[in-house]
């Protein structure tokens, strides 16, 4: 009969089951190496999805005065921070943003027209490319942002009253593109 | 064959699972955290929207009158900081040093001359909160001048827009005839009747037909106990000089009273909106087990060539037992309309439907009327 010593007793067991875990490993992170790009993707898709949303909740529009001429809007950042909006006018499915105008602070500002690279529209809650031709956009100054929205006051925009009514979208910026967070009906 | 004690049979295994469990636990737990700090990042923003939307709605402001200034009352349980307000057409914003002079704790108030003299302005027409109120203070103070300013000198209103009940009638309208302003009351199944009412101690009649000064009557000009006489709507279908009038009532009334003001609304230009506030003060009579009534208000403003319509809203207040004060407000949102309410004379009804199990009426009254947004008639002053 032979006899085991009782060092070599279990050590069989042991090394089989460090060989399953290293192999469990090195099999997790080759697996993860082939989808990892995706699961990035989808993560900063959620993580996107997650700080708009959160920039929708935070932006108050309100309409505040309106006269024969001009319509004019409130709007406020709940949580004080220096937070440049862009804004587009939609008027009878056309962009007019040429009759966008900051009053504020007194004596006026200019906003800054830019051309983005994607804009994306809210439509239903979910994100698409925005269906109307919208060549460019015009950026509340940075007197209204250092101003107003940084203080967590409201900042005014008014719009020149046309023969249809409009509506004000307000977007949000990520890196180059805009995604859309507010909007407001003007009617004419 | 080898023996393996039992002491040492499984070690293995109870080994291997605990590290794989550990791994495992610290991989969800990696997970779980990261997916914890995306959601309550919108959880956050969500309700913090809420806070401010409910901080928001609690935000109140109405108006009073005292000593003939207009003061602004905070009636909401948080304090309220005016940052910015609209004096013309011109948006004024407010510096933040200014802010502790215009903040206004629950339950204070400030007048409407110490914030222009704090500014250095001369109207003011709506105020913007930091929370994104608007208030119309303009058309707050007009409104509680109406109920409160017994001598209130219309003439000398600019752009002025209303008038109380105290001045619907007076001896220089009445001696320029017909084709001035006239006003009556038409009620539902009885027909055209005439009004009467006091005004500094002088007797007026106003009918469909005619209009003339009459003698001292015996009725009580103040229904309601509060100062202001009121019009009161007669038996007689004309004026007639030397009469005694008695004052309109019905038992079981069901029906409408409309309150006729002719040729007595100037629109001098071209308003988006107009407001007209009311106030009838109704003489319950019957006693006997509570009845349910429905007092249902529409005003209507036209002359030949626009008519406008809406229903207006009410609250009601009561002053002593079997009177009811109806409070009234129409507005008219002309541009909503579509169309532009030319320049020029109007005429403006206001109906009352009354309408219950049955209920005694000892009289309809009306306290005071005020439109905002157009004028009285100059056709009253210079025809």
């Amino acid at each position: 009969m032979y006899s085991i010593s009782r060092s070599a007793l279990g050590q069989a067991d042991l090394i089989a089951v460090i060989i399953l875990i290293a192999t469990t490993i090195v099999v997790g992170v080759g697996f993860l190496g082939l989808v990892y790009p995706n699961i990035a993707d989808l993560t900063y898709q959620n993580e996107l999805r997650m700080t708009l949303y959160n920039e929708q909740s935070l932006l108050v529009l309100f309409k505040e005065y309106e006269n024969s001429t001009h319509v004019c809007t409130g709007f406020l950042r709940i949580d004080p921070g220096s937070v440049s909006y862009a804004v587009v006018y939609i008027e009878g499915g056309k962009v007019n943003n040429s009759i966008i105008s900051f009053p504020l602070p007194q004596g006026g500002a200019q906003g800054l027209l830019s051309s983005p690279r994607r804009i994306y529209c809210l439509i239903n809650g979910e994100y698409y490319p925005c269906t109307e031709q919208i060549d460019n956009v015009v950026y509340i100054p940075n007197e209204l942002v250092e101003s107003y929205i940084a203080m967590g006051k409201p900042g005014l925009i008014c719009v020149v009253k046309g023969n249809t009514s409009g509506r004000l979208l307000f977007f949000y910026t990520v890196g180059l593109d805009l995604y859309q967070i507010g909007e407001v009906v003007m009617y004419a | 064959m080898p023996r393996i004690s039992r002491r040492l049979r499984g070690q293995s295994e109870v080994i291997g699972g605990l590290i794989a469990i550990t791994a495992l636990i610290i991989s969800m737990g990696f997970v779980l955290t990261n997916l914890g700090k995306l959601s309550s990042l919108s959880v956050t923003g969500i309700s913090r929207r809420t806070l401010f939307e409910t901080e928001r709605s609690y935000e109140l402001m109405d108006a009073a009158f005292s000593e003939n200034v207009c003061y602004i009352r905070n009636t909401g349980n948080l304090p309220l900081t005016i940052i910015r307000l609209w004096a013309g057409n011109e948006p004024i914003d407010i510096l933040p040093n200014l802010y502790p002079a215009l903040t206004i704790q629950p339950g204070g108030n400030k007048s409407i001359e110490e914030i222009k003299s704090l500014l250095n302005i001369e109207k003011i027409d709506y105020l913007v909160t930091s929370r994104g109120n608007v208030f119309q203070v303009e058309s707050m103070c007009k409104q509680v001048q109406a109920q409160y300013n017994v001598f209130y000198y219309y003439y000398e209103v600019i752009g002025g827009g209303f008038f109380a009940s105290e001045h619907i009638l007076n001896s220089t309208r009445i001696t320029h005839g017909m084709e001035h302003g006239y006003v009556y009351v038409d009620i539902e199944r009885h027909g055209p009747r005439a009004v009467i009412y006091n005004d500094s101690n002088i007797w007026y009649c106003s009918s469909m037909i005619n209009k003339s000064i009459i003698q001292t009557q015996n009725i009580r000009t103040d229904a309601d106990d509060n100062g202001i006489s009121e019009l009161i709507i007669t038996n007689s279908e004309v004026c007639v000089v030397g009469r005694g009038y008695t004052e309109w009532s019905a038992k079981n009334f069901n029906g409408a009273l409309t309150f006729v003001f002719r040729d007595l609304i100037n629109v001098s230009y071209y308003p988006d909106i107009l407001n007209v506030y009311f106030k009838v003060v109704i003489n319950i009579t019957g006693g006997g087990t509570a009845q349910q009534v429905a007092v249902l208000p529409s005003v209507v403003l036209y002359n030949e060539y626009i008519t406008l319509r809406t229903p207006a809203t009410v609250t009601t207040g009561g002053s002593r037992i079997n009177v009811a004060a109806i409070f009234g407000t129409a507005i008219f949102p002309v541009k909503a309309f579509s169309q532009e309410l030319p320049s020029g004379v109007y005429n403006l009804n206001i109906t009352i439907s009354i309408s219950g199990t049955s209920i005694g009426i000892g009289g309809v009254r009306l306290e005071y009327i005020a439109v905002v947004g157009a004028d009285y008639s100059t056709s009253w002053i210079f025809g």
